[in-house]
Order: structure tokens, then sequence, then C-alpha cells
């Protein structure tokens, strides 16, 4: 049978690990102390109380003063990682253009059109790790300019949903959500005040980026796994992510990114709440970096 | 500022005192009226920290569990002291009103406001 002392500690796990390996045992000498004799059970306001004191906590180290450093080096990282996804993305498309062409269904003009809409990401890319945030936001903005422009211009045949002459465009290639897509990018470029690798590391990102690309390629050649390994790859970098403090913001930041080709690529009805929720994430974010620099508090580390 | 808050730095500006301590002595300079929560008082003392009001003190190892000790900084001792003017223009001001009004400087509040009023001034 569970004595008091362990079922107080059962109810210290919602509190932070940093703050528990602090605070537990002394926690847990106040908490016996003010118990009665013979008591076996938590009172019920004694455990609300708990809780509500973990939650609090985990809620002012998330998003307290103490945090913005975290959610700075998230801003910055996103910032970095956007343009690489799209780059990705536009790559492997690229690819399956070059492999339609070596079949004979599709011509060397149609491969180099589908690379129109990866280079701009590649620069992007380019001048935020080289640590040019203003020519790189810059750049970001130009191609949010000009794609729009080509997706108002469909006769031109430049964006890859008119590469394939007679094939319809699918929803998840809709203009407009592509044109959303390049917003996010520039949006968060300008924001982020020294995009780079910081928390990651140079070398970590291009072998992520390596392995991401080799994974995307590799999907549209192996038969029947579809989406399979995308997502297997989104899922280990995901986990790997969560393990950080400014790795799970990072993942928050480009969540909205991910969420327009993904989820909500389906349905161009979504578009509206699509934008207004990235807004939202990415001015939230932007809110808690702000400064970036704030006294540490003695407590422990910020989840 | 909260009225925990004002307590549990009101109890630190005594001197440095451990969790159990901070709760009985909020108690006694409340009249038993406020009786903090182990989660109450400690999601303060974790905010106060950082916010750099109070501070670790020292810790000690009482029947082989830690005591931690927490005392007041300066700056919170300047915020409490700031706090604390506060609250006595206030109540003095509510004082001087409640006594103007006819009916009311002899009724049941008037010893309470006036022994509140002395003890700050």
């Amino acid at each position: 049978m569970k004595t008091l002392e362990q079922r107080y500690r059962r109810l210290l796990r919602w509190y932070p690990k940093d703050h528990r390996s602090l605070h537990e045992e002394e926690m847990i000498a106040v908490l016996l102390a003010g118990s009665a004799a013979g008591q076996r059970r938590p009172a019920a306001r004694d455990a609300f109380d708990l809780v509500r004191g973990g939650l609090s906590i985990r809620l002012r180290h998330a998003v307290g003063p103490e945090s913005r450093h975290l959610w700075l080096e998230a801003l910055n990282l996103a910032a970095l990682i956007g343009p690489i996804v799209l780059l990705l993305m536009e790559l492997t498309r690229a690819t399956g253009t070059a492999d339609a062409a070596l079949r004979g269904f599709a011509s060397l003009q149609d491969v180099l059109r589908s690379l129109i809409t990866a280079l701009p990401y590649g620069l992007m890319a380019l001048l935020a790790w080289l640590g040019r945030r203003r020519s790189a936001a810059l750049c970001a903005w130009a191609w949010v300019v000009l794609y729009t422009w080509l997706a108002l211009n469909p006769g031109l045949g430049v964006l890859p949903f008119n590469v394939f002459d007679g094939v319809p465009p699918i929803d998840l290639l809709t203009p407009s959500l592509l044109v959303l897509r390049a917003c996010l990018v520039a949006v968060t470029l300008t924001l982020a005040p020294a995009p780079g690798p910081a928390p990651v590391g140079t070398r970590r990102l291009l072998t992520w980026t390596a392995v991401a690309l080799a994974t995307l390629v590799a999907s549209t050649y192996v038969p029947g796994a579809g989406l399979a390994l995308p997502l297997s790859l989104l899922a280990v970098l995901a986990t790997a992510a969560l393990r950080s403090p400014s790795g799970r913001r990072a993942v928050i930041a480009l969540f909205p990114l991910v969420a327009v080709e993904g989820v909500w690529g389906q349905a161009a009805v979504a578009l509206p709440v699509a934008a207004a929720f990235s807004a939202a994430v990415l001015a939230l974010i932007a809110w808690l970096a702000r400064e970036g620099r704030a006294p540490s508090a003695p407590g422990g580390t910020p989840g | 500022m909260q009225e925990p808050t004002f307590l549990i730095l009101t109890a630190l500006a005594a001197g440095p005192q451990h969790g159990y301590g901070i709760i009985t002595d909020v108690l006694e300079i409340s009249g038993d009226r406020v009786r903090l929560r182990a989660g109450t008082l400690y999601a303060a003392l974790d905010r106060l920290q950082g916010e750099g009001l109070i501070e670790t003190d020292r810790e000690e190892v009482v029947d082989g569990r830690a005591r931690r000790y927490y005392r007041l900084t300066s700056e919170g001792a300047s915020r409490l002291s700031v706090e604390t003017e506060r609250l006595r223009r206030n109540v003095e001001t509510a004082a001087a009103r409640l006594r103007r009004r006819p009916g009311l400087a002899l009724g049941v509040w008037s010893p309470i406001l006036r022994a509140r009023t002395a003890g700050v001034t």
C-alpha cells in the first residue's frame, strides 16, 4: 500500500524535473509537516494546490522572461530551417520531373522550370546561414511578390503545377497555399534577428539536411512508400528536437509551415484559418523572444 | 502585489526562513487568516526567485531531508517597502474618510481602523 509520502511524490511529478531535483525533498518535508497524524491520502485541496502550483511553474518557465533567449534561439533556427525545408521539397519535386524527363515524359525545359521554385529557397538558406539576415529577408519578400505574380499568370507556365499539361493541379499545390508558404518563410526571416544553426550546430544541420533530401528523394522511388518515409523522418527529427528546450520551441515555430504543407493543404477553404493561425503563432513567438536576454531564474532551467 | 506575496516577503523581512517556517509565520502575521499550501508557496518562491526578490540563504539536512532557507534580497526589501508605503497611504485615506462619515466614526470599524492607523504611523 502506498504511503502518504509516496502519494505526495506522485503529485510532485507535475513539477518540472529541474524544480523537483532542487525542491522535492523540502516540499515533501513541508507537506508531511502540515499533514494530520494518521493521514494516509493527500487532502483534495492540497492535491489541487500542488497540481496548480506545478502547472504554474511550468507555464512560467516556458514563457517567462528567463525563457526569452530560448525563444530567440528557436526563432533564429526556424528562420534557417524554413527555407531549407522548402528547398528540399522543391528539389524532390525537381527530381521527380528529372526522372520523368529521363523516361521521356518531360523535357529538359520542364526540369529547368521545376528548379526555378527551388533556387530562391536555396539562396535564402545560404544568405541566412552566412548571417546576411537582411539580404535573406529581402530575397524572401522579393520571392513572395514574384511568386504571387507567377501564380496570377498561370499562362506563363513557370510554376510547377503548370509543368505537365493536361494534369489538373491538386489541392496541395494550389497557388495560394504556395504563396502562403513563401510568406511564412519571409515573415520568419524578418522576425529573426540572427538566423543560424546555433543550437544545432552547422555540421549536424548539414547532416540532417542531406539525410532529409535522401529520404524525400527515395520516397518517390520506393514502391508503396508513399508518405511513410517522409513521416518517419519527421517523427525522428521531432523526437530529437523535443529533447532540448530550444528544439521544442523551434518545433512550435516551424509548425505553421509543416501544417500548411501537410494538414491544411488538402482544403483550400482552410487557407484563411491557416494564415490566421500561422500569423498568431509567429507573432506570439516574436513577442516571447523580445530582447532575448533576461536574468536566469535560480529555480532552474526553463522547460 | 498580491496578498500571499506580500505576506511571504514580510515573513522573510525578519530573517531567513525555510518553507514550513514561512507557512507558520504567514499564518501568524495574517491572524490565522492566510494558510499557504505547499503548491502555492513553492510557485510563489519560484516566481520571487526569478524576479530576484528572494534568494537561497543556506541548506540544512534535518531528519535526512534537505531544508532550504530563503532570504529577502535588497531588491525584495525595497519592493516590500514600496508596497508597505502604498498600503499605508491607502489605509490612512480610508480611515480619514470613514472618520468624516456621520454615524460610522463610532461604529464597529472605528476601533480597528484607529488601531491600524496608529500602528502604521
